[in-house]
């Protein structure tokens, strides 16, 4: 009667430290998230060029998508190596759009969403920076942009 | 009266030995002579003020640096400090290549008047703007 008891317990041990290995065992899996890029601008939107830049090292970059307006590329231009290899803290999106001026975006539009997963410890640290911005006729535009995170798990 | 052919007699010694004391170099200046000018224009010469060698020798090294670097800049300018984009993909003018460039191969082809611009040429730029490290090829 004693000795069943003995064993259930060294049993519950054995697994509850293997448990406790193979957690310890398993590679950190990140934390994933969506990075939405938005640009303001009063005029209609018919090209623009971002960049993204996480400063502390931790940002993978998982993949890309197109915003909300359907008249642009999906996916935006992008550096399709520094994607494929998977680690990098700096990435350059692109896209244009040939439609008419009355349909293209303005106000505040989604124009980019940046699928990453962050690796490190600390909270990633994006820094989004306008490098061009254009209207329908090609002439440079006034545009500030701004950046929303989606955690995803 | 014909000429003689006889052959003149014999010098008194005396007069050979004055001949050959004349044709004996003289020297113009003896050694103790010698040595007296040099010493003296070592003592002159050493006297002298060398600050005029030496700003000559200051200034030298520094202007010498200089007009190498100026030089070398004025070489080297054009491979690497000129950062300016090339003109064929400048295509707005406006001294940099970036996605108006593009907007503006793709605008000029979508009119019908830009011949030789093609959806591949655009795209390729597209992609070099994008590019993280150096330029490359359309993956």
């Amino acid at each position: 009667m004693s000795r069943r008891p003995r064993t259930l317990m060294s049993l519950l041990a054995v697994i509850g430290a293997a448990a406790a290995l193979s957690l310890a065992a398993q590679p950190e899996a990140g934390r994933f998230a969506a990075v939405d890029v938005f640009v303001m601008s009063d005029a209609p939107v018919a090209a623009w060029q971002v960049e993204l830049t996480e400063r502390s090292g931790a940002m993978q970059l998982v993949g890309i998508e197109r915003g909300d307006d359907a008249t642009f590329r999906d996916p935006p231009f992008y550096d399709r190596v520094a994607l494929e290899r998977s680690a990098t803290d700096r990435i350059v999106l692109a896209s244009f759009s040939l439609s008419d001026a009355e349909r293209l975006p303005r106000g505040r539009v989604r124009i980019a969403r940046v699928h990453v997963r962050a690796t490190g410890a600390t909270e990633p640290d994006y820094d989004l920076r306008l490098v061009a911005a254009g209207a329908a006729d090609g002439q440079p535009i006034a545009a500030e942009l701004s950046f929303e995170i989606q955690t995803e798990r | 009266m014909k000429p003689t052919t006889e052959e003149p007699g014999p010098l008194p010694p005396a007069i050979v030995s004055r001949l050959r004391g004349l044709d004996r170099s003289q020297p113009i200046v003896d050694p103790r002579t010698d040595r007296a000018v040099l010493e003296s224009a070592r003592e002159y010469f050493g006297a002298r003020p060398v600050s005029a060698p030496t700003r000559r020798a200051r200034w030298a090294l520094p202007l010498g640096a200089a007009a190498a670097m100026l030089l070398a800049a004025v070489l080297v300018r054009p491979l690497v400090f000129d950062g300016s984009p090339p003109a064929r993909d400048d295509v707005d003018g406006s001294g940099r290549v970036d996605i108006l460039d593009v907007l503006a191969l793709a605008r000029m082809r979508a009119a019908g008047d830009a011949a030789g611009v093609t959806e591949a040429r655009i795209e390729e730029l597209a992609y070099r703007i994008v590019a993280i490290d150096a330029p490359r090829r359309l993956p």
